[in-house]
């Protein structure tokens, strides 16, 4: 496995990256953190791990994090999708009505959460993010926003995978 | 156009030097419809008119065929399509087993510059439910098929098949196709 770190921007980059190789409940196998330096429009490798150091299986998963959030989380699976051996369960879901046009949604996985999405049947509704996985453990709050209708609970639907 | 500061290529046409030496691979007495415009109108055009930004002949356009990988720029229909690397000269072969379209073949890809690539997958429930009558909403009903413009319609089922299994219903295939379209990105 390598990780490679590309920097598109026109400063330099200075972050710590922890990679994680854990498992889909809630274990960790390893972690271990990078500090990264990378140049105007640089890339590097910022990691190799030798295959010994990761028994690969369809009940894992490697995730890389950044400390100074520069990426969202990524995340790699070993197998397809359908042969992932994991549980799916429903996450936590709490619904904050924030006035008449604003709903702040907090989301906290029990497992690993794949594909979490959530749903308002007007397209006019705005999210501040959609589409993504939750860790084991792992909180996100989402803000929907619809200055056309009122926004209720009733009207969210949470999907997951 | 040609003070966007966006602009980066000015480009002949989408596909149209790839498709017809695909679709004419034995038939090298029949040109390109519009070289002269792709060749030496619009080059010229672009020179006289705009004078910085390049100008490239089509996409894909470059080696041997169109759609080398290396010169030029690929459009790699290779996953969702099948499309196999060809030669001029060669007939073209196409591979759309799930394994011939799959995404992982993207890690085999050597481009130079990939200016097309992807899959389709369902829009969200809400956006099936204004467009399509309420008693054709399930997975290859007659109506979403009609707007599914894939030739034949059900080629993306093989998208999904190496990835999350055939759905069985409809809430199935719009996650499980967009699922393969996440896998693919």
């Amino acid at each position: 496995m390598e990780l490679w770190v590309t920097n598109d921007t026109l400063h330099e980059v200075t972050d710590t990256l922890t990679i994680r190789f854990g498992t889909f409940v809630e274990s960790t196998v390893w972690e271990e953190s990078s500090y990264i330096h990378i140049g105007v429009n640089d890339n590097q490798m910022v990691r190799h791990c030798d295959a010994g150091k990761m028994i690969a299986g369809p009940d894992r998963y490697l995730t890389v994090r950044s400390a100074k959030g520069l990426f969202p989380a990524k995340r790699h699976f070993f197998s397809p999708i359908k042969e992932l051996q994991r549980t799916p369960v429903q996450p936590e879901i709490t619904i904050a009505q924030m006035g008449e046009h604003e709903l702040h949604v907090h989301l906290r996985a029990v497992n690993y959460t794949y594909f979490v999405h959530l749903i308002v049947p007007d397209a006019r509704t705005h999210f501040t993010d959609n589409y993504f996985d939750l860790e084991a453990g792992e909180m996100r709050t989402v803000i929907l926003t619809n200055r056309s209708i009122t926004l209720t609970p009733e009207m969210v639907s949470v999907g997951w995978r | 156009l040609r003070n966007h500061p966006c602009l980066a290529l000015w480009c002949g046409n989408n596909e149209n030097q790839w498709i017809h030496d695909r679709t004419y691979w034995d038939r090298q007495d029949y040109p390109v419809p519009g070289s002269l415009y792709n060749n030496t109108l619009l080059p010229q055009i672009v020179k006289e008119f705009d004078g910085k930004t390049p100008y490239w002949p089509g996409s894909p356009y470059g080696g041997n065929d169109y759609n080398s990988s290396k010169d030029g720029d690929v459009h790699n229909w290779q996953v969702w399509h099948g499309n196999l690397p060809r030669r001029f000269g060669e007939k073209p072969r196409v591979e759309r087993s799930p394994e011939g379209v799959s995404f992982l073949h993207y890690a085999q890809d050597l481009g130079r510059f990939i200016s097309e690539f992807g899959m389709h997958a369902s829009p969200v429930y809400e956006t099936l439910r204004r467009n399509i009558p309420a008693d054709q909403l399930f997975y290859h009903s007659p109506s979403m098929d009609h707007h599914n413009k894939d030739t034949p319609n059900n080629k993306g089922d093989n998208l999904m098949a190496t990835v999350t299994g055939l759905p069985t219903d409809l809430e199935e295939y719009i996650d499980y196709s967009m699922m393969a379209a996440w896998s693919c990105g």
